[in-house]
């Protein structure tokens, strides 16, 4: 499984039909090509100037078809999302929820993509679980907030670590969220169970 | 100042719970001035709820089907906690068919076309509790204002993801060596005595019937180490000596730890409703 896409890097390409060629420049000492580079958190101004995921893979056919689905699923999720914040900032209450709609339309084909790693495949659950757990309730600001966050990350980084991931489902919780499948309660209930005395 | 005991009950629901649960555990803890939590309490947490849920992970992992998982718990000797059993399944199986509201057909890509909704649920659970397991491992020394009674006989380890992908919760028993909790309760024989006979008074189930055995061992073989199977058999006895006597027991199990801590005069309380 590739690291996080956050590398450094000069994108070259020789046009959108051959693969995409790149060199990495890396500051000293230069990491082993397998180890992944130390996240920092997502919301921290870079020292580096971060190349925005569509550029490092500008070229779908040369990408797992995962990712390459996953990329678009959240390009048009970060859409909704943010046309979302716009509409509820301004007041516009049914106009956000019809943009959260489609966006909970998405999320199916997004959490099928959760082969890209855990940390995905936790958000991308987390996501699916929480607005369905709704019922049809519109998100409120900070809900909305935290689900574009959410969003925003696996943007940026679609092989996010899954401790990584936690923390922002904890987030999705803070904002009053559930994230867990509906019965979740009643399983847990069962487990916690005693055998019979 | 006010000061609580939290019993492995309270640790559980604080950690393994779903999100409402957890917040009312914390508001209730936060009623105190200082909270306690025994170490004793995060062996009987990893030895008992912890491991079922760690459990069911391994199913939905081997299985890849939440329809054999719930299966296979059905065939386990469990029983829940709040509600009937046959109130548990047909709650769950409410749950897995809003879910499969979702038609077959939302879950599918070009690079996934053949997923079953049994499979994209086996999923969903699986994920849900593996951020469960590493949040309650995560928090399980914060929530009190203090651990008290380490034990120096156990190896208080994380569950670990095997290669395979089914977690490993070992080890559940202390190492060996001189149990910590029976050098405690051995201290003063008299509070054997009084323990033994509030868990004779009570219904002789098989976990009574094995804390009194517990309690027989350590009054008449002091010198002898105490198995590993009596000293998890101590259990809610436990709390009720390392309680101290201006501090309040808090329990969702006030049938099996009133009667104990009454008999060493000490409170126990639920500390919110379920």
């Amino acid at each position: 499984m590739a690291g996080s896409c956050r590398a450094r890097a000069t994108v070259g390409s020789r046009g959108t039909e051959s693969p995409v060629s790149f060199r990495i420049v890396l500051p000293e000492p230069p990491p082993a090509v397998d180890e992944p580079p130390e996240h920092t958190p997502a919301d921290q101004q870079q020292a580096t100037e971060q190349i925005a995921t569509e550029d490092l893979y500008p070229a779908p056919e040369a990408i797992s078809p995962d990712l390459a689905t996953a990329l678009r699923l959240l390009g048009k999720a970060s859409s909704r999302i943010q046309a979302a914040m716009l509409l509820l900032q301004g007041g516009d209450q049914v106009g956000a929820d019809l943009e959260t709609g489609h966006l909970h339309a998405l999320l199916p084909q997004l959490f099928a993509c959760r082969k890209l790693g855990e940390g995905f495949a936790t958000l991308a659950n987390g996501l699916l679980c929480c607005i369905s757990n709704l019922n049809g309730a519109p998100l409120n600001i900070s809900q909305i907030r935290a689900v574009a966050r959410v969003v925003e990350l696996l943007r940026r980084e679609p092989f996010v670590s899954f401790d990584i991931a936690c923390d922002h489902i904890d987030s999705l919780e803070s904002a009053g969220l559930t994230v867990e499948p509906a019965g979740y309660g009643h399983l847990i209930d069962w487990l916690y169970g005693q055998s019979p005395s | 100042m006010v000061k609580a005991l939290v019993e492995t009950t309270v640790l559980t629901d604080a950690l393994l719970e779903r999100r409402e649960v957890r917040a009312a555990v914390k508001a209730a803890l936060r009623r105190y001035d200082e909270t306690e939590l025994p170490a004793y309490a995060i062996k009987e947490f990893k030895a008992g709820p912890l491991r079922n849920v760690v459990w069911f992970y391994n199913k939905l992992v081997a299985t890849g089907s939440y329809a054999m998982a719930l299966h296979a718990l059905q065939r386990m000797s469990l029983t829940p906690r709040r509600y009937t059993t046959a109130t548990a399944l047909e709650a769950l199986k409410v749950a897995a068919v809003e879910f499969g509201r979702m038609t077959v057909g939302e879950f599918t890509t070009q690079n996934q076309p053949d997923i079953t909704i049994d499979a994209a649920l086996c999923e969903s659970y699986r994920l849900a509790i593996k951020v469960n397991i590493r949040r309650a491992w995560r928090d399980r020394r914060t929530l009190t204002s203090r651990i008290i009674h380490e034990l120096p006989c156990y190896q208080e380890l994380a569950p670990v993801q095997q290669e395979s992908g089914l977690f490993e919760v070992k080890p559940i028993d202390c190492a060996g060596g001189e149990c910590e909790m029976a050098r405690v309760l051995k201290q003063d024989p008299s509070v054997l005595d009084r323990l033994r006979a509030a868990v004779d008074a009570q219904p002789q189930t098989r976990e009574n019937q094995r804390r009194s055995q517990a309690l027989r061992f350590l009054k008449r073989t002091p010198k002898r180490e105490l198995p590993t199977n009596l000293c998890r058999a101590l259990g809610d006895a436990v709390f009720a000596v390392l309680c101290s006597p201006e501090t309040t027991i808090l329990t969702t199990n006030m049938r099996d730890i009133a009667p104990l801590a009454a008999a060493l005069g000490k409170r126990a309380e639920r500390p919110y409703s379920e």
